[in-house]
């Protein structure tokens, strides 16, 4: 296999539990028991009001396209040779926005802003997996 | 409480003329800027006893102030990116306000053409993005111009924006670096050139963005009392006021930036309204940033921003002539550019530029908004309104 030379996401106390649950292919986010705010990127308290009491919720995983480059030019080592992707935010059905590639085969603007996505686990590295989505089918 | 409305005054202001510069360090050009803008006031690196920069990297700014001899009674080395030099601009005037010191140098200086460090289109080759946030962002191929071009995508798609009304705003800020000498790129350019050029990362075309350059620049801010005494007409500090944009936890309209936190602030220390502003300098790293810019400060309503761009009205004979130098577009842009908007608005309220086709005629108040870092995932805003006597 070739070796994955793009950056890796670094596990912390911050954000541990998240890439857990996506290396057994869950998409789970944090979400605040005392003011009730659902965030992404996951951290170890609140962003609104600073609680640390949280819960995780497994998410649908499905949402529609926010906003999306088609990336050309990324000089690199791990995207140069990966043009043209997609980098893009989603707003998942639960009403948070992710950071994110979104997938496609072919012709990148068969992507559209508003379009239905779900989310694919891509088995970066044995250690990290990455939430991503894809058009949703039908 | 008391404002920082006309407690000092910038009395240098020197914009370092290289923009390549393989035999000159990026502290040498800093400092050869620093000179210049002492100069000008009348003023020596003795006089200097505060002095701020944007460090990249931990103790930067006291590296650069051992190079040029000095011990001032202040140092910052605040790094919000582009919009740095703006927001150290206020920063000393509120330290001469409380009298830590009294003549502030502040500089700027990169070579990245020299040193071959890519901006816009670098991606992040460190294999271990460090935990929070980069791990939620570098993985997926962030490169600045990505995260600018979502901005620009959610607004074609919100409002119906079109790549030709961006392309209008590259166009004519090419056309005022027409008229600057020392401009990176002078020859007149058209929409169509814009749009027909290589993509980058869509809807942003090559010269959507910004170029690259090497470059510094310097401005010295002084007391209200010590500014009558320099050679240079004072340009007085009006208004100023900083804000904030990030990813609101998820939770964010990307297409509203810093500037509607901080334009308000400004307006309100300096006492004006939009109307009466004569002259723009507005952080153009990509010509979204303008677009978004100028609707977050008020200057148009939210979504009207391409229809305002078209028709001239950022050109010298429009309502708002912006970026008369050329801009990051077009002029240079070593990769935090805030220092050069500070410097044309003085020298466009001094008349630095009388007799030529560059001068802004009867130039009162100028505004200037310093954008630093992405626009996408997280940026400062640092809008500014200077005026004459």
């Amino acid at each position: 296999m070739a070796e994955y030379l793009k950056p890796v996401p670094t596990p912390d106390p911050d954000t541990k539990k998240f890439w857990e649950y996506a290396k057994s292919h869950e998409l789970r986010l944090p979400r605040c028991t005392a003011c009730s705010l659902l965030f992404y990127p996951p951290q170890g308290l609140c962003p609104r009001c600073l609680g640390d009491a949280l819960e995780w919720v497994k998410m649908r995983g499905t949402g529609v396209v926010y906003s999306m480059s088609v990336v050309y030019a990324n000089r690199s080592k791990g995207f140069k040779d990966e043009v043209p992707y997609i980098f893009g935010y989603v707003t998942l059905d639960e009403d948070v926005q992710m950071l994110t590639n979104i997938l496609f085969k072919g012709d990148p603007f068969q992507v559209k802003i508003g379009a239905a996505v779900e989310v694919v686990f891509d088995d970066a590295t044995p250690q990290v997996t990455l939430p991503k989505f894809r058009l949703r089918a039908g | 409480m008391p404002s920082l409305h006309r407690s000092a005054a910038i009395v240098g202001a020197y914009e370092h003329p290289t923009r390549k510069s393989p035999d000159k360090s990026a502290y040498q050009i800093q400092a050869e800027a620093a000179r210049g803008a002492l100069a000008e006031a009348g003023l020596t690196i003795r006089d200097v006893d505060g002095f701020m920069t944007a460090s990249r990297q931990g103790m930067q700014a006291a590296e650069i102030a051992e190079y040029m001899g000095l011990n001032p009674k202040m140092i910052d080395g605040t790094n919000l990116g582009g919009s740095s030099f703006l927001a150290h601009t206020a920063r000393a005037a509120a330290a001469i306000a409380a009298g830590y010191c009294e003549v502030v140098l502040i500089t700027y200086g990169e070579t990245p053409i020299s040193i071959g460090r890519a901006i816009g289109t670098g991606g992040s080759d460190r294999q271990n993005a460090t935990p929070w946030p980069e791990s939620f962002e570098t993985p997926y191929g962030l490169i600045i111009a990505a995260s600018y071009a979502n901005v620009a995508s959610r607004h074609m798609y919100e409002f119906g924006t079109t790549s030709e009304q961006l392309a209008e705003i590259a166009v004519t800020t090419r056309r005022h670096a027409g008229m600057n000498p020392g401009a990176m790129f002078r020859d007149p350019m058209t929409v169509a050139d814009v749009v027909n050029s290589r993509m980058i990362a869509w809807p942003l075309h090559l010269l959507d963005c910004c170029v690259i350059s090497d470059g510094a620049g310097a401005l010295v801010v002084t007391s209200a009392s010590r500014a009558r005494q320099c050679k240079t007409k004072p340009v007085w500090l009006l208004g100023v006021g900083e804000g904030l944009a990030h990813q609101s936890a998820g939770h964010r309209d990307y297409t509203t930036v810093a500037a509607a936190q901080s334009s308000p602030r400004a307006f309100a220390m300096a006492g004006v309204t939009h109307k009466d502003i004569d002259h723009l300098m507005v952080y153009d790293s990509f010509t979204i940033t303008v677009l978004t810019t100028l609707e977050s400060l008020g200057f148009c309503k939210k979504g009207e921003g391409g229809a305002f761009v078209q028709g001239g009205r950022l050109g010298m004979d429009g309502q708002y002539p912006t970026n008369t130098d050329g801009g990051g577009l077009s002029n240079n842009h070593p990769g935090m550019r805030g220092i050069f908007l500070v410097i044309e608005s003085v020298k466009q309220l001094r008349g630095d530029f009388a007799g030529t086709p560059r001068q802004v005629k009867d130039c009162k108040l100028s505004l200037c908004h310093g954008t630093g870092g992405t626009l996408g995932t997280r940026h400062s805003g640092v809008t500014m309104i200077l005026g004459r006597d």
